[in-house]
């Protein structure tokens, strides 16, 4: 009994490596929702062009608030070490609306859906860029809303919202949004 | 089981258990860390997430006859056990037998040991080999940390393995995150005499998390026709923990264990080869001890691929009539998950499970050829889900297994799942199952009856003792089952799902009169007729379930079920066949349940639960229409206080009565408990 056991267990724990070092963990797979949502918001204040007036000099950071639930957790913390032509990236978090500080992107929690239209009143005319995963995010009046499409995260963008504010937008990022209105 | 062997197993388990915890640790493959950031926006736009319900398919989503239990229905329905739970299950037949003892089965074929629905709790399997069956009684938990119960009709076999063949039930109770802080629920009434459990919950650290619980009950006995008590009270005490740790982003470890002990008393008839009576009024006092460890770590991998490895060692030491019984189940199950191109979605995985057991009878009653036994279980398993559109799907899958009673089983089935339309959902399945011998089936020698000298169909001088035998060339049974489902979901506060099934089994269980012997060197001498185990019979078994779902107003929801079921069985026709385990009516033709919830003023709560169950047995049982009732109050955020009434309706009545034992059947009497429940 005890060799059929140790020769079992011996086989168990090489399957086991094995399945860890298997070509199938460098293949393209799966990955959590909100890591990929993060690095979207590092790619948005990439194609993003902000009006100069936003900001108080040329190195200034660009401030990212957070507003309620943080659902992103350490996923953010490496936007935090990126620079984005010259400039880094502060990310400020505030649980209610009143606390919100200027901002060049807004982030709009699930949390705060029952607030949304008060939060997007608040920001408007601002050169702000509101992102949310609140549902119909940017035919609400919103500017960017990430949508799933099967296993995708992919976004909504509102384009004449964005314009009014002078923000403008490259045509990667467009590319892959899909234009609605309000 | 010496002391050299078990001291082996211990050594193993530790092991196992070391390997665990150090491997992923020092391997420094939990710290893996991936930076999406570097990846460009396309990439990103192409980059697969995990599914929201990541194992656990959203009920809704599933292929499969599923039905599940939330805390609170547990909570509000007032039950105060797993099996009573199990009413709310369309498809499911649950029926006591006596004071601590249950007959539960999905789709049939019911009895104490219903051996064709496997259990699980939190991964370990409560389903005993040594006897084909759970034993409910000694499943008993702190029932407010349970977080669902997830019951499957229907062949589960190629995840799930052998004994998944009516039915798969799952019971999950809550992550140690969700259950921190003290909970205490102190009770009685007239059957609940006395209930106190409490449950203490802490966070270590951000990331570490364990709770401890007690509970403790003592349960009146079940009465006769005339409201006589049977004298089968019993109590029960256990206590236990769950550790959960989140070593990195990527890993997960669990680590929870139970011990247990039971008192049972019984009045339980015996049977000898005495006379007059040939039998024996026995009041026992059965003890059951029992414990378990279980480990699970779970792995996600960078690229969203995830593995678990579980490992766990189960005791049970239960005395049963006048026979002891120690089993040790040792299990250790691997799992991977993988989408390796974009519509896949593989599972797979691998496992090994060593149970021993010692039987100890001294009595003509029950014996074994062998009184110790230990078998091995090699499993594997694969399953497919492919998604050829976003609306439909295709699932395949198979398990392999190899037992050392038949062999090699496979379990293969294939499923469809289509939604038409955003609210419809229509699936289909057809599966291939067994039931795998136990070792009863194998190898038991079970006295069923004494004829005693001159009675009837005995003209010789000496008692005849007709025995149950069981033979090594017993086959699996075999199902072959096709299904259909369809679930609407309108307006979100109606649901309404149907299933319908045809089962085909092959090679269920008969006797057959073997050539009687007898034993002269005995004193008195007597004949053994032999009864030995057969697969001598078929069955085609159809039915139909329905659950609705209807939040009428937003303070008042109406839960219904219905089930149907009927059974066709045809025996070999042979002049030995002796007869069969099974009977067309072991389960009832129909059910159906009604439960209404009601939020009221001031915090409190109405809930009346309805049910009808029609006659089993050849009429030895009645059909009955039975009520519970339970009024909660939340006095405050920390205390809640209920009062709840069972089984309202009649005096007493009858549920089951089990096939082996000459007593009467057993009576439920209607009963009342108020509670008290504190959360801090």
């Amino acid at each position: 009994m005890k060799r059929k056991f140790s020769i079992f267990l011996m086989l168990f724990g090489l399957i086991f490596l094995i399945t860890l070092y298997s070509p199938f963990s460098s293949q393209a797979g799966e990955t959590s929702e909100n890591e990929v949502k993060a690095a979207y918001l590092f790619n948005f204040a990439k194609f993003v062009e902000w009006p100069e007036r936003a900001f108080a000099s040329k190195t200034s950071p660009i401030v990212l608030c957070i507003l309620g639930d943080d659902p992103f957790g350490e996923a953010l913390a490496s936007l935090e070490m990126k620079k984005i032509k010259g400039r880094s990236i502060t990310v400020s978090r505030a649980n209610n609306k009143e606390q919100v500080k200027p901002c060049h992107m807004l982030y709009v929690s699930d949390s705060e859906k029952k607030e949304l239209s008060d939060v997007l009143s608040k920001s408007d005319n601002k050169p702000c860029l509101t992102v949310s995963s609140i549902d119909n995010f940017a035919s609400k009046g919103g500017m960017i809303g990430f949508v799933r499409k099967g296993k995708n995260i992919r976004f909504e963008v509102n384009l004449d919202k964005i314009k009014r504010v002078e923000l403008s937008v490259s045509s990667r990022l467009l590319n892959l949004a899909q234009i609605v209105k309000e | 089981m010496n002391k050299i062997k078990l001291r082996v197993w211990l050594r193993v388990f530790v092991s196992l258990l070391c390997m665990q915890i150090i491997m992923p640790l020092s391997s420094g493959l939990c710290s893996i860390e991936n930076d999406l950031t570097e990846l460009s926006i396309e990439e990103l736009a192409n980059i697969e997430i995990i599914s929201v319900s990541r194992t656990p398919q959203k009920q809704s989503r599933s292929a499969a006859a599923i039905f599940v239990i939330t805390a609170d229905d547990i909570r509000r329905s007032g039950v105060t056990s797993i099996p009573e739970a199990l009413r709310m299950v369309p498809g499911v037949d649950v029926a006591r037998i006596s004071s601590s003892k249950w007959a539960v089965s999905s789709r049939g074929f019911n009895s104490r040991y219903s051996n064709k629905l496997l259990v699980l709790l939190d991964g370990r399997s409560l389903y005993l080999p040594t006897f084909s069956g759970v034993f409910w009684e000694n499943q008993d938990l702190f029932i407010e940390d349970v977080e669902r119960i997830e019951v499957v009709r229907g062949p589960g076999a190629s995840l799930w393995g052998a004994n998944a063949v009516n039915g798969v039930i799952n019971i999950i109770t809550k992550h140690a995150k969700d259950s921190t802080g003290l909970q205490a629920s102190v009770g009685g009434g007239d059957y609940e005499r006395g209930f106190a459990r409490a449950r203490f919950g802490e966070s270590i650290s951000d990331k570490s998390f364990i709770r401890a619980y007690a509970s403790y009950f003592n349960r009146d006995e079940m009465v006769d026709q005339s409201q006589n008590g049977l004298g089968d009270p019993w109590e029960k005490f256990q206590t236990g923990f769950r550790s959960d740790n989140e070593l990195s982003d990527a890993c997960n470890l669990t680590i929870q264990g139970d011990i247990y002990k039971s008192m049972v008393k019984e009045e339980s008839t015996i049977l000898n080869l005495d006379p007059p009576t040939y039998s024996e009024s026995l009041d026992l006092e059965n003890e059951t001890t029992g414990y378990n460890l279980l480990s699970r770590y779970t792995h996600r991998l960078q690229n969203g691929s995830e593995m678990a490895f579980q490992l766990y060692y189960d005791f049970l030491d239960k005395e049963e009539g006048t026979v002891n019984v120690k089993d040790r189940t040792f299990d250790v199950d691997f799992q991977f998950r993988m989408s390796p191109l974009s519509i896949h979605e593989i599972i797979w995985g691998f496992g090994y499970r060593l149970s021993s057991d010692e039987i100890d009878s001294p009595l003509i009653g029950i014996d074994f050829e062998t009184p110790k036994r230990a078998d091995s279980l090699y499993s594997s398993f694969v399953q497919d889900t492919v998604s050829i559109r976003d609306n439909f799907q295709i699932i395949l899958g198979s398990r392999f297994e190899h037992n050392e009673y038949t062999g090699t089983e496979v379990q293969p089935n294939i499923r469809l799942l289509w939604e038409p339309a955003e609210s419809h959902l229509l699936w289909a399945a057809v599966s291939r199952a067994v039931r795998t011998p136990s070792r009863g089936d194998n190898d038991i020698r079970f006295t069923q009856q004494v004829i005693p000298p001159g009675v009837g169909g005995n003209p010789g001088p000496f008692p005849v003792a007709v025995t149950i035998w069981g033979l090594s060339n017993y086959k699996s049974e075999d199902l072959m089952a096709y299904e259909i489902g369809h679930r609407l979901k309108a307006l979100d506060t109606f649901s309404l799902d149907t299933t319908a099934f045809y089962y085909h089994y092959d090679n269920l269980s008969t006797y057959e009169m073997g050539e009687s012997y007898p034993v002269l060197d005995n004193n008195p001498p007597y004949v053994v007729q032999p009864l030995f185990v057969g697969n001598r019979m078929e069955a085609d078994t159809w039915g139909a379930e329905l659950s609705a779902n209807w939040q009428a107003l937003p303070f008042m929801r109406f839960i219904a079920s219905y089930t149907f079921y009927e059974a066709r069985l045809t025996i070999e026709e042979s002049p030995t066949i002796a007869g069969a385990i099974y009977a067309s009516d072991d389960s009832p033709k129909h059910q159906a349940s009604l439960r209404t919830s009601i939020d009221m003023p001031f915090n409190t709560e109405c809930d009346i639960w309805v049910r009808y169950v029609d006659d089993i047995l050849v009429g030895v049982i009645d059909n009955y229409t039975e009520m519970d009732i339970r009024l909660g109050w939340k006095a405050s955020k920390n205390v809640e206080l209920s009062l709840c009434g069972q089984n309202l309706l009649h005096k007493s009545h009858p549920e089951y009565m089990e096939n082996y034992v000459l007593n009467e059947p057993a009576e439920v009497p209607r009963s009342v408990y108020g509670k008290v429940t504190l959360r801090f």
